[in-house]
């Protein structure tokens, strides 16, 4: 394992690959999919051009850690080839599920928080640490249904992961709002509700509303409320890299680091009070 | 509560084929919404994925047949063609044969091939990088020996043949092009191979021979048989020529002998 992250990064999208390369902008680290850097192309030689001047995390969206299929060990060992070429930072996944009778939705999909759900993603996480010979952290995402006669709530389910399996935590900030807004439950709950030690990243992005419903399009700025819980989320948790992604209508990355510099100062005046 | 694999399947069900079936799933919607809006909601984040998927791949079939047609088109497919990976790169393959085989886009009898080109560019992107070696390393071999040769063709390459004149019409649906937009659909047949240099990915026009050649050497045919069918199809084939300009484009990538009697 190399050093721990710190500081405010942004993912690090094709359209921006050129400018990090020619420009080298100051960006205290970088995220990637990691399926986009899956095989051995030119995408990854790139990848390790750009890796060579930047602390950078591995963020999959496609193991699908909580389907009741049996894990992709294909897809898995493609990730542990990555991870052994670029020796990332962090390597991190989602709580969710993608795929039921080997048809993937490439989407991310709620789980239902059951005593059965929970046993197997953490069975599930404990195959991913042991083969890839380290520990990856899990995200909670966004979410416009959920199942109903739940055993535990989000945050509860959350919590367990890390007591569980020693993963640690990503938490999206933006996700626990969008997911509390639509189903009325307290966001500051759920953060009260993290064990700060385990969570060791945070993501930001913006939503959209649509027919009344918040909906996790990482295709605009971060919003007011979601920066004002990202406050909390610091007061609450402590200092945490922190990292902006943007996926749909790319922004010029001038806009992407503008809103990275937004993120370090909460971050720098966090950590003065907490000093 | 049903098991999860029933949970999971009955999403993807009302998700995909029967938009009525959610009732059965107990799920609750966000406030002020609707179950029904929410699958709605998941339907069109799974199906716009996979049309950006599409249109980022087939970029000359969407100009061809216009954004809507494409759209609808897509959609189809999206239906009919369940992923099978996760990583949403593999998902498109089948496009050209589905437009073969669709009913409102069967007609243009050139969107298959032109849609092969196309997935062959996506597959040699993203290939691994092309082992190269000097032409210097054929000349030390024993003459007799080289009718036994196997050649390996780097996976960074793609061969492709049309009735058509699809990398034709490839070529003049680029950002750019400047040439004669009027294409005889009747003017034969064209070969061709997609090839990688550096990071940018081409399409190049090759003679037939040149086809066959190289289509029978990643047969694993040996030089000899290789050289053979050729010559039967054609006098005018240059094999000095045809191996120096494909080691050096990197095409031609390793090379074995054939062991057998």
């Amino acid at each position: 394992m190399t050093a721990k992250l710190s500081g405010v990064g942004v993912g690090l999208r094709a359209s921006h690959q050129q400018q990090f390369i020619s420009e080298r902008p100051d960006v205290a680290w970088l995220e990637v999919h990691s399926e986009n850097y899956f095989g051995d192309g030119p995408a990854l030689t790139l990848l390790e051009n750009i890796r060579a001047n930047y602390p950078l995390s591995l963020h999959g969206v496609g193991l699908s850690l909580g389907s009741a299929d049996e894990l992709d060990m294909a897809h898995l060992d493609s990730l542990r080839n990555l991870v052994e070429r670029v020796q990332p930072d962090l390597v991190s996944e989602h709580l969710c599920w993608g795929t039921v009778g080997k048809q993937h939705l490439n989407d991310l999909l709620p789980l239902p928080y059951s005593r059965e759900a929970l046993n197997l993603i953490c069975a599930r996480i404990d195959t991913v640490q042991e083969f890839l010979g380290r520990r990856i952290l899990v995200e909670n995402i966004s979410s416009y249904l959920r199942w109903e006669n739940e055993d535990f709530n989000e945050w509860d389910f959350v919590a367990e992961l890390p007591k569980r399996t020693g993963c640690g935590l990503l938490l999206d900030v933006n996700n626990i709002y969008v997911s509390a807004m639509n189903h009325g439950y307290d966001a500051h709950a759920y953060l009260t509700a993290m064990p700060a030690d385990s969570v060791d990243e945070i993501h930001l992005a913006g939503y959209e509303v649509q027919h009344g419903v918040l909906i996790d399009t990482h295709s605009r700025a971060v919003s007011e409320p979601v920066w004002q819980l990202y406050r909390d989320a610091i007061k609450q948790l402590g200092v945490k890299p922190t990292l902006i992604e943007w996926d749909t209508d790319i922004p010029p990355l001038a806009e992407l680091l503008a809103e990275a510099a937004t993120a370090s100062k909460i971050l720098e005046q966090e950590h003065a009070c907490l000093v | 509560m049903p098991a999860l694999f029933e949970q999971q399947q009955g999403f993807v069900r009302a998700l995909f084929s029967r938009p009525d079936s959610y009732e059965h799933l107990a799920l609750r919607a966000a406030m002020g919404s609707s179950v029904a809006r929410g699958m709605a909601i998941y339907r069109n984040n799974v199906f716009s994925n996979y049309q950006r998927m599409l249109s980022s791949l087939y970029p000359v079939i969407e100009r061809l047949v216009g954004a809507d047609f494409f759209a609808a088109v897509g959609h189809d497919y999206i239906q009919a063609t369940p992923s099978c990976s996760g990583d949403i790169r593999n998902y498109g393959e089948q496009f050209a044969e589905f437009l073969a085989a669709h009913p409102h886009a069967n007609a243009l009898v050139y969107l298959k091939d032109v849609a092969s080109i196309e997935w062959a560019c996506h597959k040699v992107m993203h290939a691994p990088p092309q082992k190269v070696f000097s032409l210097a390393e054929l000349h030390h071999l024993p003459q007799e020996q080289l009718g036994r040769m196997m050649f390996g063709l780097s996976a960074a390459c793609q061969l492709i043949s049309s009735p058509y004149p699809a990398l034709t019409i490839w070529q003049a649906n680029q950002p750019g092009y400047s040439g004669d937009e009027n294409i005889n659909l009747g003017s034969g047949g064209e070969y061709c191979l997609v090839l990688r240099h550096k990071l940018a990915v081409q399409p190049l026009a090759l003679s037939t021979a040149e086809f066959e050649f190289l289509t029978r050497l990643s047969q694993r045919q040996t030089l000899g048989d290789a050289l053979h069918a050729v010559q039967s199809l054609t006098t005018d084939f240059d094999l000095q020529n045809c191996l120096q300009r494909h080691i050096s484009n990197g095409v031609i990538s390793e090379f074995t002998f054939y062991q057998g009697a």
